[in-house]
């Protein structure tokens, strides 16, 4: 059953290189271009997860930008570097990275807890490629990848959450110093400086030798619950607070009525209708509210309005997205 | 000595780096070196000064020509610049160097979990157990290497039910 108090997606990403080839730091331009091929062309003969292939060169930046903003590739992964080629099912939201830091880096995302399906859909993927030619891995420090900091599973299972209320009362801090010693990350998305706008934060593993995949994804899902359970706590109190439901009541307002507005805005106003949702102050399903964070960042109003879109126009496109969603309710 | 980069400040770090025999020196401040990314005090999450950090400051002076990988020819100090290897066989190659910093950044160095093919986990396990066998016979580890032979064992007899 999905619970999305906190929970926005979750991502299970496996990094994976082939045997008997150099790694991406000394690959020349061609043995780049020749390992696409390759894969290419097998993807062409068996394609069981019904992958697209798309040359990142020729990926303009707007659909680059829109798939960062999915997060379905990672932000340098935007072709302006030479060799890159992205295999997706976007529908299925599952993507193979080609000659990113790694040969191959696999990802599987999802949106409700279950991290141990998304690791399954991640092996099966792990599978097929590791049928076309075989990974590199050794014995001992299990897969090799360009990076040390992934070797053993190259297994980074990651939860992306929604704490505003931790946030509010500055528990974020704390947070990240006891997940650090239990072996997991804490990083701010959407923000700009040390307070992400948005309240939303990436809590994955910090480990990948000496942990078996196993062990990652439950050390996640524990994580996921404790977050669950300290951040309701503290939400029922916050809500409750004069000064608090006035400014979740005012925002929604304000995000059915502007014209104009920033993406720094409608991040921030969000983050107080999506906490005003879960708590069943606002009649307003949470994953909507997940959607809409995504459609009004400014390369999906791009998607919509073209390229040329500056930035007062992308305002007002985004007032007009969040009007339109939000203005049955 | 004065910086050679801004050529203001007193240079503080003392740079040597050798790429296909030639030498490169550098004398640098330690805001320049920062710039360069060769300081490794105040690490914050970048990853190449990290390494730097884990390996210690005096591979940033090396006396003889360097190390490197066989396969791919990447030198420790690249390595530690880019915090990225060249190849598969790099970590053969700097495992004596590697060890130290695996078992900082990572949860010891031995690989626990899935491998390559379907195999069960069970088997996994059991391999894994035989090749901390083969590595302590090799050590001369024979107290060690009884413990697991019996844990071995154990393993196969729980498989074959
Ligand atoms: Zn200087
Ligand atoms: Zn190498």
């Amino acid at each position: 059953m999905k619970n999305n108090t906190v929970l926005i997606s979750s991502r299970i990403r496996l990094a994976r290189n082939f045997a008997n080839m150099r790694f991406i730091p000394v690959m020349t331009e061609e043995e780049k271009e020749n390992l696409k091929e390759k894969i290419h062309e097998k993807l062409k003969k068996n394609n069981p997860f019904s992958l697209d292939y798309i040359n990142m060169e020729s990926l303009d930046s707007v659909h680059a930008g829109a798939l960062i903003e999915e997060h379905l590739i990672s932000p340098d992964f935007n072709g302006n570097k030479k060799g890159e080629a992205l295999l997706i099912n976007h529908g299925e939201k599952i993507s193979v990275m080609v000659n990113e830091e790694d040969h191959l880096r696999i990802q599987v995302l999802g949106n409700d807890g279950n991290l141990e399906e998304l690791y399954s859909k991640a092996k099966a993927l792990d599978e097929y490629f590791d049928g076309m030619m075989p990974f590199a891995f050794s014995e001992k420090l299990g897969y090799l990848t360009c990076c040390p900091t992934n070797l053993g599973t190259g297994l980074r299972a990651s939860i992306m959450v929604h704490l505003p209320a931790l946030t509010e009362c500055g528990q974020i801090d704390n947070i990240a110093a006891s997940f650090s010693n239990i072996g997991l990350t804490v990083r701010g998305i959407y923000g700009e400086g040390s307070q992400p706008s948005g309240c939303v934060y990436q809590i994955s593993n910090s480990v990948s030798l000496g942990v078996s995949e196993k062990e990652i994804i439950k050390l996640l899902e524990k994580a996921l619950s404790q977050l669950e359970a300290s951040e309701k706590k503290l939400r029922e109190k916050l809500v409750r607070r004069p000064g608090v439901e006035d400014r979740m009541f005012r925002r929604y307002g304000l995000l059915k009525e502007a014209r104009m507005i920033s993406s720094k805005e409608a991040t921030e106003y969000l983050s107080d209708l999506r906490m005003g949702a879960c708590e069943k102050i606002f009649d307003i399903p949470a994953d909507k509210i997940d959607e809409l964070s995504v459609k009004i960042q400014p390369y999906n109003i791009m998607l919509v309005e073209g390229e040329k879109a500056d930035g007062a126009a992308r305002d007002r496109k985004r007032a007009e997205i969040l009007r339109n969603a939000l203005s049955g309710n | 000595m004065l910086c050679e980069k801004c050529k203001q400040r007193e240079a503080t770090t003392h740079y040597v780096e050798t790429i296909n025999g030639n030498k490169k020196e550098m004398h640098l401040c330690s805001e320049c070196a920062r710039e360069e990314g060769l300081d490794n005090i105040g690490i914050g999450f970048s990853f190449p000064s990290l390494f730097s950090s884990l390996f210690g400051e005096d591979h940033f002076a090396p006396l003889q020509e360097e190390k490197r990988c066989p396969s791919c020819n990447t030198t420790l100090s690249e390595f530690s610049r880019t915090g990225k290897v060249g190849c598969p066989d790099c970590y053969s190659a700097f495992e004596t160097e590697f060890r130290p910093m695996l078992l900082k950044m990572q949860k010891g160095d031995r690989h626990k979990g899935s491998r390559p093919g379907s195999e069960p986990e069970s088997d996994n396990f059991l391999d894994s157990l035989k090749a901390e066998l083969k590595e302590a016979i090799e050590k001369e580890d024979f107290e060690r290497a009884a413990i697991l032979r019996d844990k071995i064992k154990e393993e196969e007899h729980k498989n074959e039910k």
